[in-house]
């Protein structure tokens, strides 16, 4: 017995120690917690495995689709992965005041990101004048998707201003259609897509000054500013005969499934809001699609000529511990060659060296064109506000399309919470 | 890796029986063998209780009083916030709403699936293929709570009218002249039924089961003698059947109330506690894991216990005095 017991810790032992003598070079491995699944999942194993090739660095990826709350409490349990993809920036800001992360200037060459990335891209990924966050993977928000040949076939024409795409809509009203297609369930992050919308109205309402106030917290809830977007919103997502299935619809929809009806034969439904990450899907769910002539979009027309900020979306890198493994790992996602695989399946890549010609097909390439010409880039206001204050607009949001109505109501109580949580 | 994981473990599944072992051989050895009635051998319940003690300790009082320091704490933890989480929970919609909600559950769920359950237990006892549909009653039971709930997510599916309907709900009822699909997971107050007709159809086969286990335990004899006398069914279920079953509807109904007390695959996974539908154990959850308050979490916690303790101290003194009186 006592024998037994002492080769099987002989043999323990050795194996532990014995592992990392076995592997040459660098080696070592990055463990990664994302929120990818399905097709991201296999181009980021694809570009994994080139770097276990050169570098030979294992990237074991764990995937989650509540990531807030598996990745607190791995945090809290002292156990962080070594890099989080995380989806929301206000993540970032929070484990980042936490001095939870890796300043990435003290780890990564800069530089060479400063060279390839817009300054912007760092200015969001930054807290407090510390760059923690490299973005990877971006979608551009508040496009309208539409079909050109049932366009043509009513003679309409993709409107240049706000007031241009109600009057729109309601010529499509008058011709006894249903003008929006509008769709945000979504799981347990329901109403994301209506928050867009939301966020979408006010950055081209107001301008990114304001809208920066607001998800800094220091602009009420209640204030005018914010009243009139939920409104603009309302006028077309609440109202009687506006929108596909009614209220109804609107929030029992999957937000992936929502604009099918846009593309459906016959159409049911002829604008459909969403990031750029959409026209994959659509195309992918109907594909005899040509792009532009079947599927093409225009950006939610500007309600004050001002502002012109465009608002984006995106996966950002943030880094829990700063091994060699994980500097060769952020650099080499940095790095056109890793974000060139993913530009081909329609996501819109942060790094602007990635060629054109690596994005899947025409309306990719404008995605890109349209990020890489931005002149003010704005990261999705929700995402930006800290979970409690997020979690209650996406609710708020359904409330909303429910019971327009009651919008002071629903207004005053997300105020009680942003002065709940910036008094704690 | 994976061979130092699997060397591990048989490892472990080595010594830990060893270590026990060894513990119960010492400690029997320390208390001087099992002679009756020396001062050593009242001594050995104390060393077999020892390791529960410790386990049960650390896992279960040592959490419990941890949780009640921290709901007197700020959001990390790091400051004494007195009774401010209290103040705060009792004065927020979303709590409040979530503590109904429980309420509501408590009440109409539990009645719904203790009755349901034990009419089915009737029913089931007079037909010959009584194994069969007991079976098919209880099948619901052996499917994971989360998997009942995206079953049932399918079930309620909406499609504006005019689209075939995938969701069965809408399909059936559909056939009914001028009817018009509805969201029902969408529809203040139904939405609430919504999630509770779910947790009784998971639940009702499991009372069933029970309340017909204890069903063929009442003497046959006392059943006919009631019908000679002339008895109506209804009166011999309600005077003789139910009385003799109240032990078990008792148990039954506590392990619903605290069951439901921390309902929340249900509710998590079908409407997020959108809509007026929270309830207080996904509030919990988010406090904690979403929005990091451990304090407001931990009130919730607390909230949870105190709710809990009533329940179970009742149903402990009913069985104290049903002992005492055999």
């Amino acid at each position: 017995m006592k024998k037994a017991v002492t080769v099987i810790y002989i043999v323990v032992l050795s194996a532990v120690v014995g592992m990392p003598a076995c592997q040459p070079s660098m080696g070592g491995k990055v463990t990664v917690l994302g929120v990818w699944g399905g097709s991201e999942l296999d181009v980021f194993n694809k570009i994994t495995a080139d770097l276990k090739k050169t570098k030979n660095i294992d990237v074991e990826f764990e995937a989650t689709r509540d990531i807030n709350a598996v990745l607190t409490t791995r945090v809290e349990s002292g156990n962080p992965p070594d890099v989080a993809i995380l989806p929301q920036l206000s993540l970032v800001v929070d484990f980042a005041r936490k001095g939870k992360l890796v300043d990435l200037s003290t780890l990564i060459d800069v530089g060479k990101i400063k060279n390839e990335y817009s300054p912007s891209w760092i200015d969001l990924g930054s807290v407090d004048g510390k760059f923690y966050g490299l973005f990877f993977k971006t979608a551009v928000k508040g496009l309208v998707y539409y079909d050109p040949q049932r366009f043509k076939e009513l003679g309409l024409q993709a409107p240049k201003t706000w007031d241009e795409m109600m009057r729109l809509s309601q010529k499509l009203i008058d011709m006894k259609k249903t003008p929006w297609a509008i769709g945000i369930e979504s799981g347990n992050a329901s109403g994301w897509p209506a928050t867009d919308w939301i966020e979408n109205i006010f950055v081209r309402q107001y301008g990114a000054g304001p809208y920066r106030r607001w998800y800094d917290g220091t602009l009420a809830w209640t204030s005018p500013q914010v009243k009139k977007a939920f409104q603009m919103f309302g006028d077309i997502a609440a109202r009687q005969g506006w929108t596909y299935g009614g209220a109804s619809g609107v929030l029992s929809t999957a937000f992936q499934e929502a604009g099918n009806p846009v593309f459906s034969d016959p159409p049911k439904a002829y604008l459909f809001q969403q990031a750029s990450f959409m026209a994959g899907m659509i195309e992918q769910a109907f594909p005899d699609l040509k792009p532009v002539t079947d599927i093409n979009f225009f950006v939610l027309p500007p309600i004050d000529p001002e502002n012109k900020a465009v608002e984006i979306g995106g996966d950002v890198l943030a880094a829990f511990s700063s091994t060699p493994q994980v500097k060769a790992f952020l650099e080499y996602m940095s790095s056109s060659d890793a974000q060139a695989p993913f530009a081909a399946t329609g996501a819109t890549m942060p790094n602007h060296t990635v060629p054109l010609s690596a994005y899947g097909n025409e309306l990719d390439r404008e995605f890109a064109a349209i990020l890489n010409s931005a002149d003010t880039v704005v990261f999705d206001a929700s995402d930006m506000m800290p979970s409690e204050i997020n979690a209650a607009f996406w609710s708020a949001t359904i409330d909303y399309i429910k019971n327009p109505a009651r919008l002071d109501a629903i207004l005053a109580q997300l105020e009680k919470t942003r002065q709940d949580v910036y008094n704690k | 890796m994976e061979i130092a994981g699997i060397l591990f473990t048989l490892a472990m599944a080595l010594i830990v029986p060893v270590v026990f072992l060894s513990y119960l051989f010492v400690s029997e050895k320390a208390a001087g063998g099992r002679r009756r009635g020396t001062q050593t051998a009242r001594s050995l319940p104390v060393f077999w209780l020892i390791p529960a003690a410790v386990v049960l300790g650390f896992f279960l009082i040592y959490p419990m009083i941890d949780t009640i320091v921290l709901s007197f704490m700020n959001a990390d933890s790091t400051r004494f916030a007195g009774g401010e989480n209290y103040a705060h929970l009792f004065s927020d919609r979303a709590f409040l709403i979530a503590l109904r909600n429980n309420l509501l559950w408590i009440v109409f769920f539990t009645l719904v699936t203790v009755t349901l359950g034990l009419i089915l237990a009737v029913l089931t006892d007079r037909v010959r293929y009584e194994a069969v549909a007991k079976a098919v009653l209880f099948l619901p039971a052996s499917i994971s709570l989360v998997a009942a709930s995206v079953i049932w997510k399918f079930m309620y599916a909406f499609r504006p009218a005019g689209e075939s309907q995938i969701g069965l709900v809408n399909a059936a009822l559909s056939v009914v002249p001028g009817f018009q699909p509805q969201a029902w997971l969408f529809d203040v107050p139904f939405n609430n039924a919504a999630l509770m007709v779910v947790g009784v159809w998971i639940w009702t086969g499991f009372a069933l089961v029970i309340f017909s286990a204890s069903l063929k335990g009442i003497s046959k004899d006392l059943v006919e003698a009631a019908r000679i006398d002339g008895a109506r069914e209804i009166t011999v279920f309600f005077r003789i059947v139910l009385p003799l079953m109240s032990k078990t509807v008792t148990v039954v109904v506590t392990y619903f109330v605290i069951t439901v007390l921390k309902i929340f695959d249900i509710v998590y996974v079908m409407t997020n506690g959108n809509l007026d539908t929270e309830v207080l154990a996904n509030r919990m959850y988010k406090e904690m894991f979403n929005f990091r308050n451990f304090g407001r979490a931990s009130v919730i916690a607390v909230m949870l216990l105190v709710a809990v303790v009533p329940v179970v101290v009742m149903n402990m003194r009913k069985f104290a005095r049903g002992k005492a009186g055999k």
